[in-house]
């Protein structure tokens, strides 16, 4: 076989595409041979430490963001945005993959939660996720590791809500595992000082060194070349050359940005191609309570309400998780009191709101330079607005468990750094780019992997439901080929 | 006998001088310790201590220059009235100096030493979340709560 042709091309080596890739490994015969091109560099985790960052591309060297008021997170280099992520790692409700069918809103998914159930399972295993006995969501396997402790205003709504209040499901170990330490809620995950969450680097990076898997940092894909409606070749930019690799299957795994951009870089379209980017509306709330100490947790997220979710209420506007934060520092609202014994008598509550994608907010290709992936955000969804509008009933209602002395303040995230949508699954052409199993509804041999598939935000932390899909796309591709 | 509305450009004039000359002429570091001083009033803090913090926080850019000199140049108000309020003025001042009382106090010994007011409070060196496990206030699985 020639040196530039491969049995599989991956691009990027996130979520997406290394749980695809493990899973291809697993049955994929002894001679395969596999390429995967990353566009950032190896960036260890002593040189984030170093660094104090996760990437060692700056984000203007990736995108230009035309809404910048808006934030849209990403950390280009091996691992993806597992280097980023704060490792919340929820399953979806059943109900988020039937909006239109429950609900009468937004669109049906392609999968149903039972045909991811046992996926979720599996990549729960793999990342060791902490999480509760009592899951909101059916499970057919408890969580692989211990639930992290609570924080006291957790402990009281749990008591007073006991089918609405969670510990998180978290991929931060509750407890050490072999390659990873126990979360020590340091309340800066991103960088987390010992390890503490799972990432491909100390997760999955063996599956990089495989024999059949050569893996090529610093490439940068430009584009994919078609013909008779297969993906031939691949085009990447290495050491200042152009480069090619003839692949008989493609897998795009370069997240919700990048996907829809080297898509439209290839000339590949779609009327909904680079559409629909969205992620959670969330809104900040922090108040001062009245004699419970707070941030005392196990961990930086040590609670997850699902009180306001799942249920009729998604037929007027957007359901909600929230987040109990569980650090006095590090983000913008958070802190210590000044009162004599009071320092920490203080909450501060994430309310996430799912939205309905909206197709004026994009991803396109910047005019002046093509390796430039551009962000245009016009704004969020009225169902999601309605739900956020609902705020204050809904610290009225936690006021049942939190004796809440004031409101300190309110305000709109910038990010939850789940970027979705663009590149959207369904079953029919017309109104979707991949199929259920993240194939391309017109090139047969091209799989886009990751939240860009997803065609609707859910409240829930997406990450879960991108390596169950990889997975899921990855089993029906061995079963169709068998 | 200059006339009332001279006297009063002039009477202008000057209090806009002095606040711009306060202005300019005020520190960081000073509103700084202005702050932890009428906050932390009920500890002891090591003088020597507090001075190290305040250089500490004010060459990290972490809060607006531009604040800081405000509430220098307002400091005989500031160290007068409690600013308890919830309008916008009240609540930002709070924020900021929930901000610095926030960092002096993990930068310091206090909560190692189990929050005790009896105590001199000592800067141990600037908070730095990256050392592991640094959080006091953390109730870890397998340890005692």
């Amino acid at each position: 076989m020639d040196e530039r042709s491969f049995d599989l091309v991956v691009v990027g080596t996130g979520f997406a595409s290394s749980f695809f890739l493990k899973r291809y490994l697993e049955h994929a015969p002894a001679g395969a041979r596999v390429l995967v091109l990353e566009r950032g560099g190896q960036d260890t985790k002593p040189w984030q430490l170093e660094n104090r960052r996760t990437s060692s591309l700056a984000p203007e060297e990736v995108y230009r963001n035309l809404t910048p008021e808006k934030e849209w997170l990403t950390s280009p280099g091996f691992g993806g945005n597992s280097k980023c992520w704060w490792a919340g790692a929820s399953r979806m409700m059943p109900g988020d993959f039937q909006l239109k069918s429950r609900y009468g809103i937004g669109n049906d998914w392609p999968v149903s939660y039972d045909d991811l159930e046992e996926h979720y399972g599996v990549v729960e295993q793999i990342m060791a996720v902490s999480g509760p006995a009592d899951s909101p969501m059916p499970r057919s396997r408890p969580f692989p590791l211990p639930p992290h402790r609570f924080s006291t205003p957790d402990e009281l709504l749990k008591e007073r809500f006991p089918q609405g209040w969670y510990q998180p499901a978290t991929a931060r170990a509750s407890i050490p595992t072999p390659r990873r330490g126990a979360c020590c809620a340091s309340g800066i995950c991103e960088l987390c000082p010992v390890d503490a969450k799972f990432t491909i680097q100390n997760g999955m990076a063996e599956i990089y060194d495989d024999p059949r898997v050569r893996l090529l940092l610093h490439a940068e894909v430009a584009t994919l070349e078609c013909a008779a409606g297969v993906i031939r070749q691949v085009h990447y930019l290495r050491d200042g050359q152009n480069q090619q690799a003839a692949a008989e299957l493609v897998v795009l795994g370069a997240s919700a940005l990048f996907n829809p951009h080297l898509l439209l870089r290839s000339g590949i379209t779609h009327p909904l191609l680079g559409r629909r980017l969205h992620e959670q509306m969330s809104v900040d709330v922090c108040m001062d309570l009245r004699g419970v100490q707070a941030y005392n947790g196990s961990t930086t997220i040590s609670g997850n309400g699902y009180l306001f979710y799942e249920g009729e209420h998604r037929r007027e506007h957007a359901a909600c998780m929230i987040e109990t934060w569980n650090s006095p520092f590090a983000y913008q609202r958070a802190s210590l009191r000044t009162e004599r014994g009071r320092w920490t008598e203080r909450a501060y509550l994430r309310f996430m709101f799912d939205d309905l994608p909206r197709e004026d907010n994009t991803i396109t290709v910047a005019p002046d330079n093509a390796r430039l992936a551009v962000a245009q955000f016009h704004g969020y969804s009225d169902y999601a607005q309605r739900g956020v509008d609902r705020v204050p009933k809904m610290v009225d209602q936690l006021a049942q468990a939190l004796p809440i002395e004031r409101i300190v303040s309110i305000g709109l995230g910038r990010t939850t750094a789940h970027i979705q949508g663009t590149v959207v699954m369904g079953d029919d052409p017309a109104a979707s780019i991949v199929d259920r199993h993240l194939l391309h509804h017109q090139y047969r041999n091209l799989l886009v992997l990751g939240a860009s598939a997803f065609p609707t935000a859910t409240p829930a932390y997406p990450t879960l439901t991108v390596s169950a899909l990889s997975l899921w796309a990855a089993d029906h591709l061995r079963a169709s080929r068998a | 006998m200059p006339s009332r509305r001279t006297f009063l450009a002039v009477a202008c004039a000057g209090l806009l001088g002095a606040g711009g000359w306060r202005f300019f002429r005020a520190r960081d570091e000073d509103a700084i310790l202005m702050v932890l001083r009428k906050r932390l009033d009920y500890l002891q803090l090591d003088p020597a201590g507090i001075r190290s913090f305040a250089r500490d926080l004010a060459s990290r850019r972490l809060l607006s220059r531009g604040r800081l000199r405000l509430m220098m140049t307002f400091s005989p108000l500031y160290r007068r009235f409690d600013l308890n309020g919830q309008n916008f003025l009240a609540v930002a001042i709070r924020h900021g100096e929930e901000r610095i009382v926030s960092n002096y106090l993990l930068s310091s010994d206090f909560f190692i030493n189990g929050a005790d007011q009896s105590r001199i409070v000592r800067y141990l060196g600037f908070y730095d979340p990256l050392r592991a496990c640094s959080n006091p206030f953390a109730r870890l699985l397998g340890r005692p709560t």
